[in-house]
């Protein structure tokens, strides 16, 4: 009989970690707290210029689609973990998560399309290849040989830092959903008016680097994500003015110095983080203040759009998985790595961990690390008797 | 069918973190390694030092006991032949060249390291150094106390490698009592625990300082005077440190370049080697069973080394299985009858797949990709691949053109991985493309021939596009840029016979941005209707 591994969480190292167990005929158990498969980075949008930079970003269209196809692969949407018994095996309860799709989801509907199911929320009715929301979910138990753990991160959410007006001030974004945008609409659109930015500002390290919010680590996705998406919009709109307020600019990519050079004449960099975010016009535009360390001035300069690079903070339900799991949480939240040298393993054998769930990192680090959870999974199983 | 024999010992190149830490994980999978350094012996990467030497020397003395790892030292490669799974490599020696069998390769070439003394306009003496010397003098127990300032790549900027390094160092001197300077432009903070580390610098009293100019490093005999703009008080600083700590510059190994071109392997624009695109991420080169790790591809951080190292294993055992011989299915054809050997094929090929085979051209449908650059690129139609044949696709084309016209249609060749994918994501989404836009999945941008669009001009299509791959995401490395310069070339032949050049346009596209591909389209057909 075929081994069994379950992996929770159906972001990209999830998907990655459990179409690498497929591939080795492992049977895999998928398991997703959400209605959809592709986590965060599925909205995510190609960067490219008139050349890729190096995102990641379709390969996470690919690995979605690849294990769709998979016949050993059992996913289970809207689903969590109730409880966890090893016994040399693990008992693993399942039980139906309460998750519902944000109206917004649905309306931009990437993942919902390329999972194999469709989802219908508020239509009771339902059309003949739909799933009604209140059936989706999988109850009962499973009996399987390993877990991975790819639950994944919980993004910052910018509310706490009131100043920056997030959900007060209608064009104050977050870069997930300017993600989002690019991808649907391939545009850079004001949410107050619908008319195209043409002015914007990047603000990084909302959330990272940050005593005061707990969080003394680097998102190290931010100064990637927010340069590759400020490049390809100048390189689409030309005529769009980008600034970005930074504390200390991250490399970027394999050919950094390149890169830099090339940012450098068409980005305005401003080494300086913003105090103050308000709305002016009606609220069409947002003054952000700060302070200008060169020429020691209080400025204020007006935007179109204002883009919160947000960080990478540990799931928010690491607690609570970590203790019906029985592993540990390390310092910061994320699950702990016990061994620097042997990425992926955790203080109970027979459990992995698989991408942001111990840490931040970028789509193709996390493909990488998904790949060696699966590595040291197969270890395991195979000396085992 | 064919029968391939595929061999269970591996090659690693390099004895630096990363080739050790490999050999070990491929040991683990019960494959024998052969392991060469044609560096200084084997030592841990002095990048890494501070933080792995203790393991590495561990993971070396096990090796070493290892009766099935064989040590190579003072050899050197001079010929390599064959391919995935039964790679010929000829190795030169005192006792003169040997040649030995591997099914695979990793290469492992450890990093080069540059001091930025030019950068600053200074020379090395007892009081000016590197910081590897730093490492060596720290190592041998030399006391070094007093004021040290630490300077960084300050033109290219530093990586997070090289700044974790250096504040590693910087906390050592500052806990025995030194007084700690570090200059930089950005403080590089991406990586594991490095913003901890950060904090722990500025506990320790070590000043980091930040500024877009350099600072200005005047020499007198023997002691130096760093003179800096701090801006927060606006003016300059000077200060006459006891000593000047140099960062080595992360470089890619000297020997990479020979390395690419006994191998084959694409290099990046930096010489590492491994091309700057997604798709080979993590251990992957243009060249099956030619894997690189840690410091061979680019500047990585510790735990990286360790997830290439577990990963290129488990690439290792996938490809080699338990070894011996293997039926392969042929997926791509020659036709002797056709073939010219003109060795075209031999040299489009990005993945080595064509090799000489005694009196004729053969390709490996272990190694072949499936791109189609060569079936394209062979000026006697002599290569076939069977799933995307000549036939085949003049065959879809012609069904495809056979119906009443209703407003302009166009035929998209679309690449497999990037618009064909967007058009099924389209379809799935229910955005509506062009109604006369008809697609044709090819495996590449590089399998389509000049041949298929003109074929689809006569046959009656308004406008022809190539969906291709971005430059540095094609699969096949350079199929984009071929179908690219045929389109290039062929534009001009339509505008000296009369036909408008703009019929047929590539557009770019990725996989994951269907709407991006329907608005790209609704301009050509705008174009067209124009």
């Amino acid at each position: 009989m075929n081994k069994k591994v379950m992996v929770l969480g159906g972001g990209i190292a999830g998907l990655s970690a459990a179409l690498e167990l497929s591939q080795k005929n492992i049977d895999v158990e998928l398991v997703e707290k959400t209605c959809f498969l592709g986590g965060k980075a599925i909205g995510f949008t190609c960067k490219a210029t008139d050349r890729c930079q190096q995102c990641g970003a379709c390969l996470v269209e690919e690995t979605l689609r690849d294990v769709v196809a998979q016949p050993n692969i059992t996913i289970h949407l809207r689903t969590e973990i109730d409880s966890v018994i090893k016994n040399g095996k693990f008992k693993v309860k399942l039980k139906k998560s309460n998750s519902i799709p944000q109206k917004d989801e649905i309306l931009t509907g990437f993942s919902k399309y390329n999972s194999p199911y469709k989802v219908i929320i508020g239509n009771p009715q339902g059309s003949e290849d739909g799933v009604k929301i209140d059936e989706l979910g999988t109850e009962g138990e499973r009996e399987v040989d390993a877990l991975i753990i790819a639950t994944g991160f919980t993004p910052f959410d910018p509310t706490v830092r009131a100043t920056y007006g997030y959900k007060s001030w209608k064009n104050v974004i977050t870069a997930l959903e300017l993600e989002n945008m690019l991808r649907n609409e391939v545009k850079v659109i004001k949410p107050s008016n619908h008319q195209q930015a043409k002015k914007i500002a990047f603000i990084q390290c909302v959330g990272s680097r940050s005593k005061e919010f707990n969080s003394v680590w680097c998102s190290e996705v931010c100064c990637p994500y927010a340069l590759r998406m400020a490049r390809m919009i100048k390189h689409r709109y030309p005529d769009t003015e980008i600034w970005v307020f930074f504390i200390d600019i991250q490399n970027v990519g394999k050919e950094y110095s390149s890169f830099i050079e090339e940012i450098n004449t068409e980005l305005n960099l401003v080494n300086a983080t913003p105090i103050d975010i308000f709305p002016r016009d009606k609220e069409d535009m947002v003054e952000v203040a700060y302070k200008d360390e060169i020429e020691d001035l209080r400025k204020l300069e007006p935007f179109d759009l204002v883009v919160l690079s947000v960080g990478i903070m540990p799931n928010e339900d690491n607690k609570d998985v970590a203790k019906k799991i029985n592993v540990d949480l390390g310092e910061d939240g994320f699950f702990k790595e016990v061994n620097l040298m042997e990425p992926g393993l955790t203080s109970q054998e027979g459990i992995f961990l698989a991408g942001t769930t111990t840490g931040p990192k970028d789509i193709v680090s996390t493909i990488s690390h998904a790949k060696s959870a699966v590595c040291q999974t197969l270890t395991y199983l195979g000396g085992k008797k | 069918m064919s029968e391939i024999n595929i061999n269970s010992d591996v090659l690693v190149i390099g004895g630096g973190v990363a080739g050790i830490m490999a050999t070990q994980k491929i040991r683990k999978q019960g494959y024998s390694v052969s392991i060469l350094d044609e560096g200084e012996g084997f030592e841990p990467d002095p990048c890494y030092k501070f933080e792995v030497a203790n393991y590495y020397s561990q993971t070396l003395e096990e090796l070493k006991k290892d009766s099935n790892v064989t040590w190579m030292d003072n050899v050197q490669i001079s010929k390599v032949d064959g391919m995935c799974g039964d790679f010929k490599v000829y190795l030169k020696s005192d006792r003169g060249i040997e040649k030995k069998n591997f099914g695979a390769i990793v290469i492992a070439t450890p990093y080069n390291y540059i001091p930025v003394f030019e950068e600053y306009g200074i020379n090395p003496n007892e009081n000016i150094f590197s910081i590897s010397h730093l490492s060596k003098l720290l190592t041998e127990n030399i006391e070094i106390k007093g004021t040290t300032v630490f300077l960084t790549t300050f033109n290219e900027e530093t990586n997070p490698v090289s700044f974790k390094n250096i504040l590693l160092h910087a906390i050592e001197l500052a806990k025995s009592g030194s007084r700690v300077y570090i200059f930089c432009r950005n403080v590089k903070s991406a990586s594991f625990g490095l913003e901890k580390l950060i904090l722990c610098a500025k506990e320790n009293g070590i000043m980091i300082l930040k500024s877009n100019k350099p600072p200005q490093v005047e020499t007198e005999d023997k002691i130096a005077k760093v003179i800096f703009y701090e801006p927060l008080i606006k003016k300059d600083i000077e200060i006459s440190p006891d000593y000047v700590i140099v960062e080595d510059k992360i470089m890619p190994n000297e020997k990479n370049q020979e390395i690419s071109e006994l191998f084959g392997i694409h290099l990046d624009s930096n010489g590492f080697l491994q091309t700057n695109n997604v798709r080979r991420i993590p251990v992957f080169t243009n060249r099956k069973g030619i894997f690189v790790v840690g410091s061979a591809g680019g500047i990585k951080a510790i735990p990286y080394l360790f997830t290439d190292a577990i990963d290129v294993s488990c690439e290792i055992q996938e490809l080699i299985k338990d070894g011996g011989k293997v039926e392969i299915e042929e997926t791509i054809t020659i036709d002797h009858e056709k073939c010219v050997r003109c060795l075209t094929c031999y040299r489009v090929c990005p993945h080595g797949a064509i090799y000489w085979d005694v009196d004729k051209v053969a390709i490996s449908s272990l190694v072949c990709e499936g791109c189609g650059i060569c079936t394209a690129e062979c000026p006697m139609n002599a290569i076939q691949i069977k799933e995307y044949s000549d036939d085949k696709i003049k065959e879809e084309l012609k069904n495809i053109l056979d119906f009443k016209k209703d407003g302009p249609v166009v035929v998209g060749f679309c690449c497999k991985n990037s618009a064909f994918e967007a058009v099924e994501g389209a379809k799935t989404l229910g955005i509506d493309l062009p109604k006369g836009f008809k697609a044709i999945k090819v495996p590449c941008a590089g399998k389509i021939d000049i041949d298929y669009v003109l074929e689809a001009l006569v046959k009656g299509a308004d406008g022809v596009i190539i969906g291709a791959c971005y430059k540095d995401n094609c699969k096949s490395e350079k199929g984009n840029i071929f179908a690219e310069y045929r389109i290039e070339h062929l534009k001009k032949s339509l505008s000296q016979i009369g036909l408008d050049p703009k019929r047929v346009e590539l557009l770019n596209v990725a996989s994951n941005m269907p709407i991006d591909f329907c608005v790209k389209l609704k301009e050509i057909f705008k174009k067209l209707e124009a």
